[in-house]
């Protein structure tokens, strides 16, 4: 695999990555929702800096070709979408004024039924 | 704004909507609620999946109208025809299907093994001469109409519906059953809910901008200003009462944050940040309103129970579903073009789904207590203004679909 771009060192964020970079979507919401905002902060200001050389690097590969510690860097970077709002917007880790988005069950196909 | 007439919204009173407050017992009463059964739901075309699920020989989508205790089967037969069905077995009446959507060119019954080829027709009994003198040919699968636009499967369960699909969908032209229809459209991601609400609260939830400046104050406040929600209503319409659109401002209010912005560079995914990607899978004239540079939108109302959001590279569609007069299945389906191959566009569509995501639990926060308020009679009218002129077309749609005149208006 070429590789144009380098890889960021992130080696100084570790302990933020890895707090974060779960698997699924709703796994990054369930931890955005059960966060403080100090947590969220710190997650975020120390991710910011590095994202836009995070995304470049990544985005030169294949993303079924993601593995390990790139993966693992993929969804930290995932995890900078879930806090922008509580970040910027609301200033508190969940939204006072919606429904609880966990109401919302992730459906996985047009026809499917997930709520009975 | 270059073209100010594009805002403008018809003005009160117009097309004999009338002014007056609008009752609320439409929401609530179960008497209403049992003849919307009968005049609604039992007479008008509703969709009911999408085509490319049912793209092959077998394929299979089953649909419930809950409200009626009605399951659906759609099918693709040998013949390259969409069929539907009710989901009963002609033997004793058991569910021959319980999967949302599957592949069966025979369809087994899980009871006593009678089989249906896709046509309907039933195949195979075993022990067929138990039965003594029997005629297959007659016990096939009870047929639903069906018909198929803009990509989309509709039945009706009126075995001669009054009018086609494509009439019922006018003013939606030619057109939009080419873009919508467009094979590059895929499912990309969804949510389905329950609501103590009546399902029309829903669908008032999406079809007017009268509410965005409010209830959307924390997350897209700004980026679809209220007063660029302009509204147009379609009386002669029998299945299209309405639809609501939305345009950026010229100056973008709020926070632009620099995940959006990071995002935007890879797709158009999010409804609410400019893409800088090209969308390349434009069919059908007219449709995307892009001789205007801030069109984001249109939000046409599909009677009785969608909104049906057309993009630029994005198609979204939201349904509801009746259970009882204070409670409904909420869903919302969004529809892309092209596989999300490299992370750039894993990234926009994440940002995207996030923030559609979070103005949607927005949308969603007023209903149920709105329901306790018709329920409780406290509130026994609602007044509704010019921008909200869908729900007053919408109410009007309703009340003539009850009268059964809809149909032929
Ligand atoms: S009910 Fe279906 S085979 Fe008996
Ligand atoms: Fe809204």
């Amino acid at each position: 695999m070429s590789q144009a771009i380098a890889r960021p060192d992130v080696s100084d964020i570790e302990v933020e990555i890895n707090l974060w970079a779960l698997p699924t979507t709703e796994d990054r919401l369930v931890k955005r929702m059960n966060s403080t905002m100090d947590e969220i902060n710190s997650f975020h200001y120390a991710m910011l800096p590095k994202l836009p050389a995070i995304i470049d690097y990544l985005n030169q590969f294949k993303l079924a070709d993601l593995a390990g510690d790139d993966l693992k860097l993929s969804r930290a970077a995932l995890a900078m979408c879930e806090v922008d709002n509580a970040v910027y917007k609301w200033k508190t880790p969940v939204l006072s004024t919606g429904i609880d988005s966990l109401r919302m069950v992730k459906k996985s196909g047009f026809s499917d039924r997930v709520i009975l | 704004m270059g073209n100010a007439n594009i805002m403008a919204i018809p003005p009160l009173g117009s097309h004999e909507l009338g002014t007056e407050a609008i009752p609320s017992d439409h929401y609530s009463s179960q008497a209403f609620f049992e003849q919307e059964k009968e005049h609604i739901f039992k007479k008008t075309w509703l969709m009911a999946g999408r085509e490319s699920d049912v793209a092959e020989h077998g394929d299979f989508i089953t649909f419930f109208i809950d409200a009626l205790e009605t399951s659906i089967i759609v099918t693709r037969d040998k013949n390259g025809q969409v069929n539907a069905f009710y989901n009963a077995c002609t033997h004793r009446g058991a569910h021959i299907l319980n999967e949302p959507c599957g592949r069966a060119k025979f369809m087994t019954c899980g009871f006593h093994g009678w089989v249906f080829d896709s046509e309907g027709k039933l195949a195979d009994v075993p022990g067929e001469e138990l039965f003594g003198d029997f005629d297959k040919s007659k016990l096939g699968l009870k047929k639903v109409s069906v018909d198929v636009w803009g990509g989309f499967v509709f039945i009706n369960l009126d075995p001669e519906p009054s009018v086609s699909l494509k009439e019922y969908l006018k003013p939606l032209n030619e057109s939009y059953d080419k873009y919508l229809g467009n094979k590059d459209w895929t499912w990309s991601y969804g949510w389905r809910s329950k609501f103590n609400a009546n399902w029309k609260l829903l669908v008032d939830a999406q079809i007017e901008g009268y509410h965005v400046d409010q209830t959307h104050r924390n997350t897209i406040a700004g980026a679809i200003p209220g007063a660029n929600a302009p509204a147009d209503v379609y009386p002669d319409s029998i299945g299209v009462p309405a639809r609501v659109c939305a345009y950026r401002p010229e100056q973008m209010a709020g926070v632009q944050t620099d995940v959006a912005l990071l995002s935007a560079k890879h797709g158009a995914t999010s409804l609410y940040t400019k893409s800088e990607n090209e969308f390349s899978a434009d069919d059908g004239e007219g449709v995307l309103n892009e001789d205007h540079p801030l069109w984001i939108f249109d939000a046409y109302l599909l009677f009785p129970n969608v909104v049906l959001f057309i993009q630029k590279g994005q198609i979204l569609v939201q349904r509801t579903l009746p259970v009882s007069p204070g409670e409904c299945f909420w869903e919302v389906d969004f529809f892309h073009t092209g596989e999300v191959e490299d992370f750039g566009q894993l990234f926009n569509s994440e940002q995207g789904r996030i923030q559609i995501r979070d103005v949607l639990t927005e949308d969603l926060y007023t209903a149920e207590g709105i329901q306790m308020n018709f329920n409780a009679g406290v509130i026994k009218e609602v007044y509704i203004n010019q921008q909200e002129i869908p729900i007053r077309a919408y109410y009007h749609r309703l009340m003539s679909a009850m009268k059964g005149t809809g149909e032929s208006k």
